[in-house]
């Protein structure tokens, strides 16, 4: 099933069995977490956690391509869970279909070697990166909006974590608008960044916001120091 | 000379456009741009331009010029004082928006 990334120079069967090797938790299934899930399975990555209390409504299929009209009021994690193990049966695939807390992520994330987070939420966001600052796990953080998105991705001992970049003072939408082809790209990128952090193949650029244009077709790097101070990771 | 502003996430919200493409006068620097984008959409926008960490003490700016991160000293060494050129796309964007 994988013989055209294991051609790829500097890939090849090491980092695929390292793929196969890892475990992954996506925090959110909707039109980032979805998407991102079926790049990490196709993938090969050996074990995914599926994370997400929510159901399926007509409003998330702009964007939620993981899903379609038949899965209206289903449960995401579990309609997930079987479109990527029709996708990779050799995948395990662990299911949290309910509502969680920062308390919960403790347990959710042990033995995860990545995590892509794909709340809608800052408070959110920074609940997760506290878990895994604390832990010593990689994570991709993913905003989208509109024609824009951003990814930011978290290495424990390099650089800045996402609480050196925002904070609880930052503005929070409550209704997003935005493109199904913005949380693809957030998506790819989010995914992109799990499969370099795990295989150890490129960079994946932690420490940086990587914004994403596409009504004006470009991408940004921005720095952004690390917080000497940072509650999360600066001890 | 013409040049584009461009809100990204949040900034949209407040100016309600994605973009839109301005008359300036010659050497207009980013600072007056800020200016002059204030006047139209308050002073929320101007904030969302420095917003940062409270608990930082650096200073950080939510700016792009040409997709290049205006905070770069290397590529602009005088930031703020930078002054724009024709057919410039100015992009403002903070961190934030759903998944």
């Amino acid at each position: 099933m994988w013989s055209r990334q294991i051609a790829i120079p500097g890939f090849g069967e090491e980092g695929q069995k390292k793929l196969k090797e890892s475990r992954v938790a996506m925090l959110g299934l909707g039109g980032v977490g979805g998407p991102a899930a079926l790049y990490l399975a196709a993938a090969g990555v050996g074990s995914l956690v599926l994370v997400d209390g929510d159901c399926v409504q007509l409003s998330n299929l702009n964007r939620q391509i993981l899903f379609d009209s038949s899965d209206l009021g289903k449960s995401k994690a579990d309609v997930a869970a079987k479109r990527l193990q029709q996708l990779n049966p050799d995948q395990e695939v662990e299911v949290v279909d309910r509502q969680i807390e920062e308390r919960d992520l403790e347990a959710i994330l042990a033995g995860c070697r990545f995590v892509l987070d794909c709340f809608d939420r800052n408070a959110d966001r920074l609940a997760v990166n506290r878990v895994c600052m604390l832990l010593g796990i990689g994570a991709a953080h993913g905003f989208a909006q509109d024609l824009s998105g951003e990814v930011f991705t978290a290495i424990p001992g390099d650089g800045s974590c996402l609480a050196c970049a925002l904070d609880e003072s930052f503005p929070e939408t409550e209704v997003t608008a935005v493109m199904g082809v913005t949380t693809g790209m957030v998506a790819v990128s989010m995914a992109s960044a799990a499969i370099l952090s795990l295989t150890g193949i490129g960079d994946p650029m932690a420490g940086y916001r990587l914004i994403y244009d596409l009504a004006f077709p470009g991408m940004t790097r921005v720095l952004v120091g690390k917080n000497p101070r940072c509650a999360a990771c600066g001890r | 000379m013409q040049i584009t502003a461009r809100y990204y996430g949040f900034f949209s919200t407040v100016t309600r456009k994605l973009y839109e493409p301005m008359q300036v006068s010659d050497s207009l620097t980013i600072a007056e741009l800020i200016e002059v984008l204030a006047k139209s959409y308050g002073y929320k926008f101007t904030r969302l331009c420095f917003i940062r960490p409270l608990y930082s003490e650096r200073d950080f700016m939510n700016i792009t010029l040409n997709h290049q991160d205006l905070n770069s000293a290397g590529k602009f060494p005088v930031g703020l004082q930078t002054e724009l050129k024709e057919g410039d796309l100015v992009s403002f964007g903070v961190m934030g928006g759903a998944a």
